[in-house]
């Protein structure tokens, strides 16, 4: 375990204390990711990084399997 | 450097047993006629405060429930303006919390919230309620609770499941706030000693239930998250997870632990000085997560 991320660092600290790490473990449809994306798209008026819906349907994918990020 | 800053309205009376100073505070906002707004189930943890208070507490409207819907808020409000209430005092979190502003919002009672999870709602102009399976959300900075009282003696009941879920939703708000749109020099500091407050004190909260010290640390982070809200806003993390909790039917904290590392991936080149002033954090984090390892 180390700071090679910052992002890879929450991921570390959730498991250790023990909260739900994936969307599919919390019962969320695969098939709903590409609305969750286009809604998320259409709701948020700013952030840092451009929000595109292929980006946010890739980073709802990655959040969905669960696994430790990889910065974008 | 450039940047405009306005300060959160609302007095924070921090500290272990700092809900005894409910009477007093209470006093101190010209309150007379009390509505106390709760869940059921906190009625009788409460008890201690209501004997202080005797009978300035004229209405206790227990009957909070999960997403503050419609009928359980403006049942209150009605209720408030029945038994000519002069102020309302919320014993409670989000949920419940979202009743107290449901009824300053449309009545200009001052409001105090005495927080029992770490949430930090009170201090945002966020108010809302459930309508129909919709969340309908309005911003009116006179529903920011005039006084907030943060014990953490109340907040020992949490579960492992709640503290690290509501957690994780402090600790996105604070993480958000360094890049979110309105955010200034100053409430980067709020930002980073709220992150450094809930990555020390969750752990041990989780482990230990009835350790104060962790539980103050927690508590202490939660209101910073709620500062940060107000003077920074949100981005990307917290769109995504209220749209998982609308149409997907996600409760907020495990979409905000589920969410956070992959939004922050996500923003991760595109913000590199907040990127910069996190893993400064995460440094001191490791430690405290290598040193939880070694003791399990």
């Amino acid at each position: 375990m180390g700071t090679d991320s910052a992002s890879g660092g929450i991921y570390d600290f959730a498991t250790i204390i023990g909260v739900p790490k994936s969307l599919k473990e919390l019962g969320m449809n695969e098939s709903d990711l590409d609305l969750a994306a286009k809604e998320t798209v259409e709701r948020t008026p700013y952030n840092p990084k451009a929000v595109d819906e292929k980006s946010v349907r890739e980073m709802l994918q990655h959040a969905f399997e669960g696994k430790r990020p990889v910065p974008f | 450097m450039q940047f405009e800053y306005t300060p959160v309205p609302s007095k924070a009376v921090f500290g272990k047993n700092s809900t005894m100073k409910l009477r007093e505070e209470v006093e101190a906002l010209g309150g007379t006629r009390v509505m106390i707004a709760c869940t059921k189930n906190m009625v009788a943890r409460i008890s201690h405060i209501l004997d202080d208070m005797g009978d300035m507490v004229v209405s206790i409207y227990d009957k909070a429930e999960a997403h503050c819907p419609e009928h359980i808020a403006l049942g209150a409000v009605k209720e408030f303006n029945d038994t000519n209430c002069d102020i309302v005092v919320v014993i409670g979190g989000g949920s419940t919390i979202g009743i107290g502003k449901a009824i300053t919002l449309r009545t200009d009672a001052p409001l105090i919230v005495v927080a029992t999870t770490p949430c930090g709602s009170e201090s945002t102009p966020i108010h809302g309620m459930l309508i129909g399976n919709k969340k309908k959300t309005g911003r009116d900075r006179k529903v920011i609770a005039r006084t907030s009282i943060y014990d953490p003696v109340l907040t020992t009941s949490m579960n492992a499941h709640l503290t690290g879920t509501i957690g994780m939703n402090s600790l996105a708000h604070c993480i958000e706030a360094l890049y979110a749109q309105v955010k200034s020099p100053v409430s980067d500091i709020m930002a980073v000693e709220g992150i450094k407050a809930l990555t020390q004190g969750l752990p041990e909260s989780i482990k230990s239930p009835d350790n104060l010290d962790a539980r103050e640390q927690v508590l202490y982070g939660g209101m910073l998250s709620g500062y940060c809200v107000t003077l920074a806003g949100i981005a990307i993390h917290h769109k995504l997870c209220h749209v998982l909790g609308g149409h997907h039917g996600i409760p907020h904290g495990e979409s905000n632990s589920v969410v956070l590392p992959y939004a922050v991936a996500y923003n991760e080149s595109a913000a590199p000085e907040a990127m910069k002033k996190l893993e400064m954090q995460w440094e001191q984090i490791v430690h405290q997560v290598a040193f939880m390892i070694s003791r399990q």
